[in-house]
């Protein structure tokens, strides 16, 4: 009897053991994908750039070109954004005016949204929602990792939608800037954003976005409305 | 699929309707751009319908004696999400009998071009000129038919509209034409087209778009040259051959 039980706690331990080599190996798979060399003093620093990227209170102007399943939408964006409060207003316009969804965020979750034909609810929600959260409210970490790439650096954050991974490149003359971000689930990228700057502002001109999963891109033209008493952070 | 194929209808009349008024106000330029209390303080009397006839029919008459047009233009959009406006400014072009150039350089960059009765229209997208699909060639048609009537100085041809006109405060400065779409549906996204026109009835110096809530767009016009000779490549709908148009 004294010796079934030994055997059975014996079994439980290997068990164990190998559950946690396991899932520590599965971890280590996804960080060991990201080449580069881990930079701990640089976390902060990239993650001070991310929240210094645009400031507290703006508004902006979008000119999109949706394509999606073989067909090409052109939209106009007005967004208002309240960075320290997560909150983003959008009013999505067709090429010749007429709303045609309005989204409202609150404290960086959906608050409100107005759709009309031919978009729907439940995809606006997925894509246009999740958009503007990853586009202009200031991410949360659970464990970030900063590598150092021969271009520049990356931000990696892992958590149990993917791998978050910011990229910061070093710009001519104006030091590291952000040049892009995507998520990867099982080593896949479902979704990408890449930014452009012109040489005369630190706010990107344009943005290009491609979410795999929901099959469409996003080629986004910007213009932002920032007063200069309040673009004060650089 | 009727419910489907009504929407659709009133979709283009009102992406028709919209362009039409902003193509076709091009080709009366005049004044600057306004205020919104400016807007509001050229309110004045009502015009009497008699009165209102012969000025529609002064300006028919007028319309058509424009061969050739350039004008500036500027676009001032007021959306209730913004405190200030969003200012575009542009230009037009038009050639008789169809031909439309409707440009703008900022804060985006994008071409109308209505050539041989096809339109085409582009947009600047990270340095490069991209076309984009306008629709059908249905809604294309219902669009090139509009923009022939304005041309012509018909505002009201398809009596889509209550059309009333106000004095403006001033009355050396003109009056303005109101155009209340008829259809409910159609009224859902634009209450109504407001076409400043001058005292001479022979430019349009400003259109007022207003769409739903207090949202309105006000384009201006200004330094317009007309009956000059415009070259037809400037009117080319093909993204190889799209020609800077010379400042003026």
């Amino acid at each position: 009897m004294v010796k079934q039980i030994k055997n059975e706690s014996r079994l439980v331990y290997w068990i164990i053991i190998f559950t946690l080599v396991i899932a520590s190996c599965s971890g280590r798979k996804q960080l060991r994908h990201h080449h580069g060399i881990q930079v701990p003093e640089m976390v902060q620093e990239l993650q001070n750039r991310l929240s210094d990227l645009y400031p507290d209170h703006f508004n902006v102007l979008h000119r999109v070109r949706l394509n999606t399943r073989g067909k090409t939408i052109v939209l106009k964006g007005y967004l208002k954004v309240d960075r320290p409060a997560g909150d983003v207003d959008l009013i999505a316009q067709g090429e010749m005016g007429g709303s045609l969804f309005e989204i409202s965020i609150r404290e960086g979750k959906r608050d409100l949204i107005k759709v009309s034909e031919p978009f729907k609810s439940q995809w606006i929600e997925q894509s246009a929602v999740q958009d503007l959260i990853h586009l202009y409210l200031v991410p949360d970490f659970h464990n970030p990792v900063a590598f150092k790439e021969a271009h520049g650096l990356n931000l990696l954050d892992i958590d149990e939608k993917g791998s978050r991974i910011y990229i910061f490149r070093n710009a001519e003359n104006a030091g590291l800037k952000l040049s892009g971000f995507c998520i990867e689930q099982n080593n896949r990228k479902v979704y990408k954003i890449e930014y452009a700057y012109t040489p005369d502002s630190d706010l990107p001109s344009f943005i290009k976005l491609e979410n795999r999963n929901l099959d469409y891109t996003l080629e986004i033209n910007v213009r932002y409305m920032v007063s200069p008493k309040k673009h004060n952070k650089r | 699929m009727e419910k489907s194929s009504k929407r659709t209808g009133f979709r283009m009349i009102l992406y028709t309707l919209t362009l039409f008024m902003v193509v076709c106000c091009n080709l009366f330029p005049g004044s600057g751009v306004c205020t919104e209390a400016q807007i509001n303080s050229e309110e004045g009397h009502l015009i009497s319908e008699d009165r209102l006839q012969i000025i529609l029919s002064n300006v028919e008459n007028n319309l058509g004696r424009i061969n050739t047009l350039k004008t500036k233009l500027i676009q001032e959009k007021n959306i209730a999400l913004f405190s200030e406006p969003v200012l575009s400014q542009g230009i037009l072009l038009f050639k008789s009998p169809g031909n439309i150039r409707f440009e703008f350089f900022t804060p985006f960059q994008s071409v109308l071009l209505v050539d041989d009765h096809k339109v085409a229209t582009f947009e600047m997208f990270n340095g490069r000129w991209k076309q984009i699909d306008s629709g059908s060639k249905k809604m294309m048609g219902i669009i090139l038919d509009h923009i022939a009537a304005w041309v012509k100085g018909q505002f009201n041809r398809d009596n889509l509209y209550r059309i009333s006109g106000r004095y403006r405060q001033n009355s050396k400065r003109g009056c303005t034409i109101i155009l209340e779409p008829r259809a409910k549906e159609f009224k859902n996204f634009i209450q109504a087209f407001e076409l400043g026109i001058n005292s001479d009835m022979d430019r349009l110096d400003y259109i007022i778009i207003r769409e739903s809530g207090n949202d309105y767009t006000k384009i201006s016009f200004f330094d317009d040259r007309i009956n000059i000779p415009l070259d037809d490549i400037y009117f080319a709908g093909d993204i190889k051959l799209l020609s800077p148009v010379p400042q003026w």
